[in-house]
């Protein structure tokens, strides 16, 4: 292994994980206190990533070759995540509350953090792949995760669906992408401007909702999200990226996918569907721990493919 | 279209998606406290770090450009104390003091990173340092003369206030920085640009949000005149200075397009805290906001 790979490694992740820990400062320190996160976390999930969601796929060329198999094989795994994740509730006989969030930490990865890393790691030239990848799991994902939970707990999931913004925004990207409809660019600067805030506001306010008293007592659970989340995960990604054949720069984008830490929403999922917020806490900091040590080995891996 | 009305378009486009959001309460009112937080507090001073610390100022006339700034801050701020010999109540006249003399550096910011690329940048974040301390003392000491309120500030908090201000320890730390050649590179770097980028799409929304239309009917003579102060008397003192101090090209047109900036939302919560009227000063944000879309294309072209 050469020196330039770790340099270009350490280079990409440092500042991702150096403003999570920003944020986690300004929340910490009382100079942002915890009230004041509320209304941020409130136009990121509203706005600000729906609007890097949209602009992104909005421009997908949907011709790219290797993008669809890209997009099933993060789809794909997305499906086999939560069959996993509904098994090891089952195997460790968890209630619902404990259940759920299970569930979400196995399936749903942060997509802010593997676009941020992905376009640092890999260039430019990765942000197609890192589209599919991103567009594929988040769909696929949110869907999968209010079906499951809308058999557990049937109460307005439909509504969930019709009314979430980052999938509404995901579809509505896509759909473009497919028409090949361009937006007027004087529309899509707004977009694009307003999305340009959105990687590093959304990275600051995972540092903030990181809760470390949230990982005492609960080994089991918390373990077995980390496990599933930062272990498993990215086997599973790469499985599935080598049976369909993908390319190896889309490859890479697939299992730094796999390994990102569980999604900042899956905190908001769980409380409406009755889970336990705390344990979502706790499964969200656990995982972007472990992530921060084994993203880099799966990027060292990723950019020596 | 030229590079200014182009830069200009998704300015607005993020200022009425700001509106929009509170207006419809999808992010409604009271959850803007935070955004406006972040954005002022910690990103903006990211951004000036991270732009001051990497600007080439030897190739640049920053010191005559910094004299006739401040110069035009002090020369609008004595313009304001002249009027107060019109007949007009003491929070009323600190509501026209401010809009005279407040400036909001994120059109300007926004616009000369688009519009006149890494230059025009530079520039336009060296203004905070000087400016940000010097404009708050006079708002401070005007509202303490003239404003409603019965809590005096404290002469100590005023200072500890200003010398703890996240914007002037980031000029002051990038132009350290800058005159050290540390942090240019490497990940501590990296992270403010990162931080940085996001401050001025924050800043424009919450600008959006903070809109307040109805305030617009509030004294409009009042809010004439201190529209009139803001949008046409301040571009034309700080062209005139800086023809005056030899400053020319692109540092004569950020420094007039400093001039005609809008009114600042800073000046709406120390009205708030220091008993001046809130709401002709709102109102007087809201359209110096709108209005600068006309001025500023007009004032950039009459400099360059």
């Amino acid at each position: 292994m050469n020196t330039s790979v770790l340099t270009s490694v350490f280079t990409a992740f440092a500042p991702v994980f150096l403003l999570i820990g920003a944020g986690w400062v300004l929340r910490a320190s009382n100079y942002m206190p915890a009230t004041f996160w509320s209304g941020i976390n409130a136009l990121n999930y509203r706005v600000l990533l729906p609007a890097v969601l949209f602009t992104t796929l909005a421009r997908l060329d949907v011709s790219t070759s290797g993008l669809a198999a890209t997009a099933l094989a993060a789809g794909l795994a997305s499906l086999v995540m939560i069959a996993l994740g509904l098994g090891a509730a089952r195997l460790l006989r968890l209630a619902h509350g404990a259940a759920a969030p299970l569930i979400g930490a196995a399936a749903l990865w942060n997509v802010v953090l593997v676009m941020a890393l992905s376009e640092r790691l890999f260039g430019a030239a990765s942000a197609a792949s890192t589209a599919a990848a991103v567009g594929a799991g988040i769909i696929v994902g949110t869907l999968c995760m209010v079906t499951v939970f809308a058999i557990r707990r049937p109460s307005g999931a439909a509504r969930r669906i019709v009314t979430d913004p980052v999938v509404l925004a995901a579809l509505a990207g896509l759909a473009l992408a497919f028409a090949g409809l361009e937006v007027p660019q004087a529309v899509m600067s707004g977009f694009e401007m307003a999305g340009a805030g959105a990687l590093a506001v959304i990275l600051l306010s995972m540092g903030a909702g990181l809760d470390f008293k949230a990982l005492s007592g609960r080994v089991a659970p918390l373990s077995l999200a980390a496990v599933l989340r930062c272990l498993i995960s990215p086997l599973v990604f790469a499985g599935l990226g080598l049976a369909l054949h993908v390319e190896s720069a889309q490859l890479a984008v697939l299992i730094l996918a796999g390994a990102a830490p569980g999604a900042a929403y899956l905190y908001a999922m769980t409380a409406e569907f009755d889970g336990e917020a705390g344990l979502a806490a706790g499964m969200i900091t656990l995982t972007v721990i472990v992530a921060a040590l084994v993203m880099p080995i799966v990027a060292i891996i990723g950019l020596s493919l | 279209m030229s590079p200014v009305v182009d830069a200009l378009i998704p300015i607005a486009g993020v200022i009425a998606l700001g509106w929009g959001l509170r207006r419809s309460g999808l992010v409604a009112a009271e959850l803007w406290a935070g955004v406006n937080r972040l954005a002022y507090q910690a990103l903006l001073p990211a951004l000036l770090f991270s732009t001051i610390s990497r600007a080439d100022y030897a190739s640049l006339p920053a010191g005559p450009f910094l004299i006739a700034v401040t110069l035009g801050f002090l020369a609008m701020g004595a313009i304001a104390l002249c009027l107060r010999v019109l007949p007009v109540d003491g929070p009323g006249y600190t509501s026209l003091f401010q809009g005279a003399v407040r400036w909001n550096g994120f059109v300007l910011l926004a616009l000369a990173g688009s519009a006149f690329g890494a230059e025009g940048e530079a520039l336009a974040a060296l203004v905070f340092a000087p400016t940000v301390p010097l404009i708050n003392i006079m708002c401070v000491a005007v509202l303490t003369i003239w404003g409603a309120s019965a809590m005096k500030p404290d002469a100590r908090r005023v200072a500890l206030r200003i010398i703890t201000n996240p914007l002037i320890i980031a000029c002051l730390a990038g132009a350290a920085a800058n005159a050290l050649q540390l942090f240019q590179t490497g990940p501590v770097a990296d992270t403010a640009e990162l931080a940085g980028r996001a401050a001025l799409p924050l800043i424009l929304l919450c600008v959006g949000a903070g809109l307040d239309f109805t305030a617009l009917k509030t004294r409009p003579s009042l809010l004439t005149l201190a529209v009139t102060l803001k949008l046409i008397v301040a571009p034309l003192v700080f062209y005139a200075l800086g023809r005056m101090l030899g400053v020319e090209g692109l540092a004569l047109t950020i420094l007039t397009a400093v001039g005609a900036t809008p009114g600042a939302v800073a000046s709406y919560v120390l009205a708030r805290e220091l008993g001046g009227d809130a709401r002709l000063t709102a109102g007087h944000v809201t359209a110096t906001t709108l209005l600068a879309f006309l001025s500023l294309p007009f004032w950039i072209a009459f400099a360059s």
